[in-house]
């Protein structure tokens, strides 16, 4: 089985609680907080994937997907510059939590307003636009049967109660480790965990076995 | 037929990535004789396989070029819009200042300083001023009203009482003029 405890980024803890990849973060938002444009660039290269993989599963289309990542690192910076200039933090800024937490708010809110559309145009899709990955071109009916199936997945994990479909989205799209999950969320590890085995249950009754 | 139900944490934490290599060791002895937990990993695998996304597209990684200098150029336009505002808003209040200062010599009027003390005393002056004595005619007049000159011994209602009340007005109200009389000769 697997030996992979905790699969995900790998970070390695020093005595200080500090990762290297954290200490370098931190004088990167500093730089970028006292002017220095290169390490804004520096912070967006180096989280743009994980921001990208939280919220893809909520976007309707990599437009969409692009305009959260803009607006979620907008958010997380603002954060920091009003956290710096309150000086409330000591030292330590915690950007990557900070972007996790924006990029989950605001993908949820998205997901509202999608839903809301949904409903005042009832001819358009199913309920709930298809993934982001299914082309929509106009295609032949087995292309269009699994666009379908794509967008019921879609919809099966986007209704989920929200605790577990946060817990799902970090651990399964940013493959992040149950510690960090249950950090992001303010939430003890083994809620995290019991969160998902309730999540990964009640997808396994509502998508059903799909072998005859 | 469903998976042993002391089996079925470990099967979720299997599914979860979350097993240490010794249980993993354990779990996949017992799966290796028990069909029913055999069929449960496979559904739950099966399930992850669903919702799992693939990796980004092309056409998601390129909507997402150029995102950095992009947000870098909104945030730098941003705090120009700040900037700018902040100068209308330091002008503005200097532009006010300068006014009320030019302005505050044509509407200004300095007002004495009075203490409550000389306002109370001052308005008790005026009052003591303005107070008369009455008229004792003007209460003899009621007097009459009451009971008329004409029937000095007052209407025979046929109650005793209300003669008699109307009668001890009338005494009051005269020995009341005559004691304002001599208290206040001027006044007559």
């Amino acid at each position: 089985m697997s030996d992979q405890q905790t699969p995900g980024p790998g970070l390695r803890l020093l005595p200080g609680g500090q990762t290297p990849e954290r200490r370098e973060e931190d004088a990167l938002l500093g730089a970028w907080l006292v002017g220095d444009d290169e390490a804004f660039g520096e912070l967006v290269a180096r989280h743009q994937p994980l921001v990208l993989k939280l919220v893809r599963r909520y976007a309707a289309s990599p437009e969409d997907a692009r305009d959260l990542c803009q607006r979620t690192f907008l958010r997380a910076f603002e954060s920091a510059r009003r956290a710096l200039g309150r000086q409330q933090l000591g030292g330590a800024l915690p950007f990557r939590r900070w972007l996790v937490r924006v990029a989950l708010n605001l993908a949820k809110n998205h997901r509202r307003d999608e839903t809301r559309w949904a409903r005042a145009e009832p001819a358009v899709g199913h309920g709930a636009a298809p993934s982001p990955l299914v082309n929509q071109a106009p295609s032949p009916p087995e292309a269009m049967q699994r666009a379908e199936e794509a967008a019921r997945l879609r919809r099966a994990v986007l209704d989920l109660p929200r605790r577990q479909r946060e817990v799902v989205t970090l651990r399964l799209d940013a493959e992040l480790p149950f510690a960090e999950i249950a950090e992001a969320l303010g939430i003890a590890e083994g809620a995290a965990r019991v969160a998902f085995h309730h999540a990964l249950l009640r997808l396994r009754a509502e998508l059903g076995p799909r072998s005859p | 037929m469903s998976a042993c139900p002391a089996m079925q944490p470990s099967l979720l934490d299997r599914a979860a990535g979350l097993l240490s290599a010794a249980a993993g060791r354990e779990l996949d002895e017992h799966l290796a004789s028990c069909a029913a937990c055999r069929a449960e990993a496979g559904a739950l695998d099966e399930t992850l396989g669903l919702i799992r996304l693939p990796p980004p597209g092309a056409d998601e990684l390129r909507a997402l070029e150029g995102l950095g200098p992009d947000l870098l150029r909104a945030r730098q336009a941003g705090r120009a819009r700040a900037a700018t505002w902040q100068r209308l808003a330091a002008g503005a209040a200097v532009a006010a200042a300068v006014l009320a200062a030019l302005a505050l010599p044509a509407f200004w009027r300095p007002t004495p300083q009075v203490g409550e003390a000389e306002l109370l005393a001052a308005r008790a002056a005026a009052e003591a001023a303005a107070w008369a004595p009455p008229d004792p005619d003007e209460l003899l007049a009621v007097a009459e009203l009451v009971w008329p000159a004409s029937d000095p011994a007052g209407p025979d209602l046929g109650v005793g009482g209300s003669t008699r009340a109307a009668m001890g007005v009338e005494d009051v109200l005269l020995g009341a003029a005559e004691e304002w009389s001599e208290l206040f000769p001027a006044a007559e």
